[in-house]
């Protein structure tokens, strides 16, 4: 009944004619940048941070960014369907299915049945937030310093060792975010750490400039040398509405997809790309026709694009009721949450219910718009592939460079984001993933501070975390995930030597 | 990128070093139930560190493992592809980093207006290569279009350059 409450209360607010107009916004931005190969919905909604100070009510800001979140995945598979050429990560499997689907004149249908998946698991992903979310926030109540501190590291080092290929280098990537949040005035010794004398870096490093640079000028300045392949549109929709064979093929497809999705998508790194990586791994194991995968199997489209869509719903979850985000998007959307003055975590449903309900309304809402958005307006999306890279270029630099200088007022800022932004170059040039620093650089305060008060509790003594139940369960999960992860890749390292 | 990886890796060595050694010495440890300014950073250095030496040594066995069999095809495309990117990077990457970082000098200095109308022209016409005409219309539109948001729709300040006033 609190649940039911709670939506009835949620819905009164996403359906403002203001929360409307931003949610739209929010779906619109969200499916251009999912077409738009290049810019991340990390990256857009990095852009984006700056324009939250101009808005006033918390639950509309963090409505628009929920809305670019999953609203890019949704406009992800429309370049994959119809150019090879996946928009962002999470759409990358979709090519190898559905490109071919359009090769052979069905790229209408293999869009229609992503249009559907997405908003079908979408919609159940919303509805397990729904039910599950309060739960997850009511049981974190009981948390302290010491389970902070374990959930937030054991979050951190599975968004490592479950995001990218390289786990040296995600751990490097932790390691740095960690160091640049030390920057500035410690708040216990009230030291300053790293400032080195410069004034504007007392207060440390600013997220929005950070994450600006390293995702939105880092992906601009490495577009500068590689070359674009963007090719002019000239493959033929079709019929949208799928076939009702299209129809039985895909039925199963899309539910495991939802389930898959669901449940990775709640795990910290686990997410929008693993979860369709796995969709389509579990699809073709179970298909009758194994062999069609690759050729144009419409449930290689249906599976892994519901499993995105149900994952970045999902992915809420461990924001909202933990103050925990698993991937680079979901940090974003935890540091708007800051600048308007909410800490996400287990209280934010008690403290602010207007934010956590709204949200959650709004999702609902915004899939039915994105569903109308998507299918009959794919052919409207894939002319956007037409803007040149030297135009877009130039104004998103403009965009971040005055939208970090309007944060503080102050042309250091826009030094930082120049540094930042090389720096991302450089991590994008020695393939390092920099979803973890942003992460670790958003829980950086956090962790320090429930290490401290930690200590303080336990006279010193580092058992505290292990001594505790719950963090114990913690840190063990995470071994026991560890251990099996080494083990699948010595034993895979082991085959390709042998 | 062979030859990078290894650079990297040692300066990041390096830099781990630099601030264990830092933290140590000027933000200081503290002690184990009251750990100081420099508790976390330092271990963050020896992290760090240890890191950059993994992967240095991941490197270098990599580089052992792949061997000489490479095709003399393989390695010609390979070089083609080399010497295409240093010039993508010296016509694009370079002038477009170095017009960014004029810009940021030149933004409180010369003002919004000339300095961007500056770094939309030069972008144009030194990174990419286009005629007058669409430079002028890009300049001039985009210029216009981020005023018009950040001033009037977002109300920020937008400085109007120390040079005139």
């Amino acid at each position: 009944m609190e649940i039911f409450n709670g939506l009835i209360n949620g819905f009164s607010i996403a359906l403002t004619p203001i929360n409307l107009l931003f949610g739209f916004l929010g779906a619109l931005i969200g499916t251009a940048i999912g077409v738009l190969p290049g810019l991340g919905p990390a990256a857009t909604i990095a852009l984006l941070l700056p324009a939250i100070y101009a808005i006033d009510a918390p639950v509309t800001a963090i409505i628009l960014m929920a809305g670019i979140f999953y609203g890019s995945m949704y406009g992800g598979s429309t370049t994959s369907i119809l150019l090879n050429l996946p928009g962002e990560a999470a759409s990358v499997v979709t090519c190898i299915d559905g490109y071919k689907m359009a090769q052979k004149g069905r790229g209408g249908a293999a869009l229609g049945i992503a249009a559907i998946g997405s908003f079908v698991a979408g919609t159940v992903g919303i509805l397990g937030m729904t039910l599950f979310a309060p739960m997850i926030a009511g049981f974190a109540l009981s948390f302290g310093p010491p389970e902070k501190f374990s959930l937030a590291v054991v979050g951190l080092l599975m968004a490592v060792t479950l995001s990218g290929a390289s786990i040296v280098k995600g751990l490097v990537m932790m390691a740095l975010g960690l160091l640049l949040a030390s920057v500035g005035l410690d708040p216990i010794s009230g030291k300053t750490r790293f400032s080195f004398g410069v004034i504007e870096l007392q207060s440390g490093f600013d997220f929005v400039t950070l994450a600006m640079g390293v995702f939105g000028l880092g992906e601009i300045f490495h577009g500068l040398e590689s070359v674009i392949k963007a090719e002019v549109v000239t493959t033929k929709v079709g019929q949208v509405w799928p076939t009702m064979k299209d129809w039985v093929a895909s039925r199963m497809a899309i539910l495991r997809g939802t389930l898959i999705g669901f449940f990775v998508g709640v795990i910290p790194g686990g997410g929008a790309v693993i979860s369709s990586l796995v969709s389509y791994a579990v699809e073709k194991k179970v298909s009758k026709r194994p062999e069609e995968f690759g050729q144009g199997a419409i449930e290689g489209v249906a599976g892994p694009e519901s499993a995105n869509n149900a994952a970045s719903s999902s992915s809420f979850i461990p924001l909202l009721t933990l103050g925990i985000p698993g991937n680079a998007s979901i940090a974003m959307i935890f540091a708007a949450l800051l600048i308007k003055g909410i800490t996400p975590g287990p209280f934010l449903i008690v403290e602010h219910p207007e934010v956590f309900w709204g949200v959650i309304a709004s999702m609902y809402i915004g899939n039915v718009m994105l569903l109308v958005l998507n299918l009959p307006l794919v052919g409207l999306w894939a002319q956007l592939l037409r803007v040149p890279f030297g135009i877009m270029a130039p104004v998103i630099i403009l965009f971040t460079a005055i939208g970090s200088y309007s944060i503080q007022g102050q042309a250091f800022d826009i030094y930082s984001l120049v540094g930042f932004g090389l720096f991302g170059y450089l991590l994008r040039k020695l393939k390092f993933e920099p979803g973890p620093m942003v992460l670790a650089f958003v829980l950086g305060p956090m962790i320090e501070g429930s290490m401290r008060q930690s200590l303080l509790m336990s006279g010193g003594n580092f058992s505290i975390f292990v001594t505790r139940p719950i963090s114990l369960v913690l840190i063990g999960l995470f071994a026991f995930l560890a251990i099996g992860q080494s083990a699948v890749m010595l034993r895979k390292r082991f085959r390709t030597t042998t | 990128m062979d030859r990078a990886e290894k650079v990297s890796s040692i300066l990041l060595i390096a830099f781990g070093l630099f601030v264990a050694y830092y933290s140590r010495q000027y933000l200081k440890l503290g002690i184990m139930i009251t750990p100081g300014a420099g508790f976390l950073p330092y271990w963050i250095g020896i992290a760090l560190a240890v890191l950059g030496a993994i992967w240095l040594l991941d490197t270098l066995l990599s580089r052992r493992g792949s061997g000489a069999g490479g095709e003399e095809s393989a390695a010609g495309d390979a070089a083609a592809e080399r010497e295409a990117l240093r010039g993508r990077v010296l016509s694009k990457f370079l002038p477009g980093v170095l017009l960014v970082i004029l810009y940021a000098w030149l933004f409180e200095k010369a003002g919004y207006i000339v300095s961007t109308a500056l770094f939309m022209v030069g972008w144009q016409k030194v990174v990419e290569k286009e005629g007058w005409l669409k430079t002028a219309v890009v300049a001039v539109l985009s210029a216009g279009f981020m005023y018009a948001l950040f001033s009037y729709l977002l109300k920020v300040y937008l400085p109007t350059g120390t040079w005139f006033s």
